[in-house]
Order: C-alpha cells, then sequence, then structure tokens
C-alpha cells in the first residue's frame, strides 16, 4: 500500500448511516418541502419509525419542521436546511471515494 | 431493527430517492394532452367551418375551447397544489407555460381585432417561437431530450408560419399541437403511470 488513505470509519455521518434517514434526506434533496406522510409513503416506513427518525435529523440540524392545518388536520412539513444539504453531498463523497477506492484495490489485487 | 447498508447500498438509495421524486414534473403530462388536443380539435374543426361557410362560428368556438382548456388546467393546478409535497421546479414549470399561455392568448386576441397590425401568420409565428421557449427550459428542467428536440421543431414550425401563405399558417400550428403537444403529453403519462408500476 503506497501513500493511499485508510478508510477511516469515523469519517461517515453517523446520522446519515441509517437507512430511513439517508432515504429521508435524499428525498427533501429535490423538494422544498415534503409532507410527513409523504416521506412515510416513499420511505415505506411507519408513523412511528419515521418520527423517531424526523426527530434525530430535526435535532441534528439537517430538516426543518413546519407545522400546518389543512382544514382541521395538522399537517407536518419537513424541508432539508443548508446543514443537511451540505451533509448529504459530503456523505455521498465520502461513499463515492470509497467505492472507487475499492474498486481499485479489487484492480490492484487482480493486477497481481 | 435496520439491517446495515454498504457503500453501494447507500449509493443506490440516495439515487433511487431522488429519482423518485422527478416524477412529479411528469406528471405535468396533462396539460400537454389538453393544450394539443384543445389546438389540433380547434384548429381541424375551424378548417371544417370555414370550409362548410360557417366562418362566424370559427371565433365562438375558440372562445369556448379557451374557457374550457383554462377551467380544467386551474382545476389541474388545484389537484396538484393539494399534493403532499411541493418543489421548485414544478412552480418554475406552473410559472413559464402559465407566461406563455398569457402571451399567446394576448397576441391571438390582438390578430384578431379588426385593424391589428399583427396578421395571423405572423401571430402563429411568435406563439410557437414561445412554445419553443417552453419545451427548451422544460427540457433542462426534466433533463429529457425529446423535449429539445420539440423546441427545435416549434422553432421551426414558428419560421413556416411566416413562409406559408397565412391561411396555413393555423394548418402549421394546429399539427405541431398534435405532434409536439398532445402526444409528449401522452408519452409524459405514461411514463409517470410506467414508473408508478414499477415502485
Amino acid at each position: 500500500m503506497s501513500g493511499e488513505r485508510e478508510f477511516d470509519h469515523r469519517e461517515i455521518d453517523e446520522i446519515l448511516s441509517s437507512r430511513i434517514r439517508l432515504a429521508a434526506v435524499s428525498l427533501l434533496a429535490r423538494c422544498e418541502e415534503a409532507e410527513f406522510t409523504w416521506i412515510r409513503d416513499q420511505t415505506g416506513t411507519t408513523d412511528g419509525n419515521l418520527a423517531t427518525h424526523c426527530r434525530k435529523l430535526e435535532d441534528a440540524g439537517y430538516i426543518a419542521v413546519r407545522k400546518a392545518f389543512a382544514g382541521r388536520k395538522p399537517v407536518t412539513w419537513y424541508s432539508l436546511t443548508e446543514l443537511g444539504r451540505e451533509a448529504l453531498v459530503r456523505h455521498a463523497h465520502k461513499l463515492a471515494a470509497l467505492l472507487s477506492g475499492g474498486a481499485e484495490a479489487t484492480k490492484e489485487r487482480h493486477d497481481e | 431493527m435496520e439491517t446495515e447498508m454498504n457503500a453501494q447500498e447507500q449509493m443506490d438509495l440516495i439515487a433511487r430517492m431522488i429519482n423518485d421524486s422527478r416524477s412529479g414534473l411528469r406528471e405535468s403530462g396533462i396539460p400537454y394532452v389538453a393544450w394539443g388536443a384543445a389546438g389540433s380539435v380547434g384548429t381541424a374543426v375551424s378548417y371544417a367551418l370555414g370550409a362548410a361557410g360557417r366562418a362566424e362560428l370559427i371565433m365562438p368556438l375558440w372562445i369556448v375551447l379557451a374557457v374550457a382548456l383554462a377551467g380544467a388546467l386551474l382545476a389541474h393546478g388545484w389537484l396538484r397544489a393539494n399534493k403532499r409535497v411541493r418543489r421548485f421546479s414544478t412552480r418554475v414549470y406552473g410559472t413559464l407555460w402559465l407566461a406563455i399561455s398569457v402571451f399567446g392568448i394576448g397576441l391571438w386576441i390582438a390578430s384578431a381585432l379588426p385593424q391589428t397590425a399583427v396578421s395571423l401568420g405572423l401571430s402563429l409565428a411568435l406563439i410557437s417561437g414561445m412554445i419553443a421557449v417552453g419545451y427548451a427550459v422544460s427540457a433542462v428542467l426534466t433533463a429529457w431530450r425529446f423535449l429539445g428536440i420539440a423546441a427545435v421543431l416549434w422553432w421551426l414550425g414558428g419560421i413556416a408560419c411566416l413562409l406559408v401563405p397565412g391561411r396555413w399558417a393555423p394548418a402549421v400550428v394546429g399539427s405541431l399541437a398534435f405532434l409536439l403537444e398532445f402526444l409528449p403529453g401522452v408519452y409524459m403519462l405514461a411514463s409517470a403511470r410506467g414508473s408508478g408500476r414499477e415502485r
């Protein structure tokens, strides 16, 4: 192994390591805002599970919440914050680097 | 209990979620179908009325079509507004086509006035040019090359409106409305339904 940098697991964003949180943040990346039930349906999870994950994302400052009413029905809207957008981009870059590093290592082993 | 994902699975998940949320724009196939149907059917009926010596019915026909179309598009917009997700690209899309519609209707009314300086051929050429702009922007928003090709064809159609005799300019636009509005709209709807089934 020449000057190749070792993978450091601490560089991976813990908040985005969860499937549901990563899916929710990715969905919100292309929206201005989305309703809780829409995210739930897209991610195929339950109300309680998604609420827990959304709270974690909110605490991390990755998503913002807005409560509104549709008639008499309370509706919760989520949007991605700038911090969340940066975290998703950083996370995707890390994954891409990890995958390309892995592919190179496989190629090197194959060449040997 | 969540299972852990490897890097490739995470990348796939990000790509899938982002692509899924793109389908919102594809749903706007309905306005394309409505515009295309109104434009092509209206043109065909207008020529038929002209041939039957009932030219006085052409203007009322277009007024009825315009009102019906506006009603249908407003209802569609209201239904879309009720959706559970809001996208910037959808707003850009709506505003762009609303602006083009207002411009087109204004120009069409101006060309129909008795003492107008705008001929029917020129007004249809300008309307075609504006529709081409709409398609070009839509092509960028949706990343569909098909819409870019439609934009080029609308521009060519606009030029054709200036070259053909005035009475044939509506035939050019009517044909383009069918080929480049109605058919792409049907294609968009079919794509949206297809991607819905895949999920």
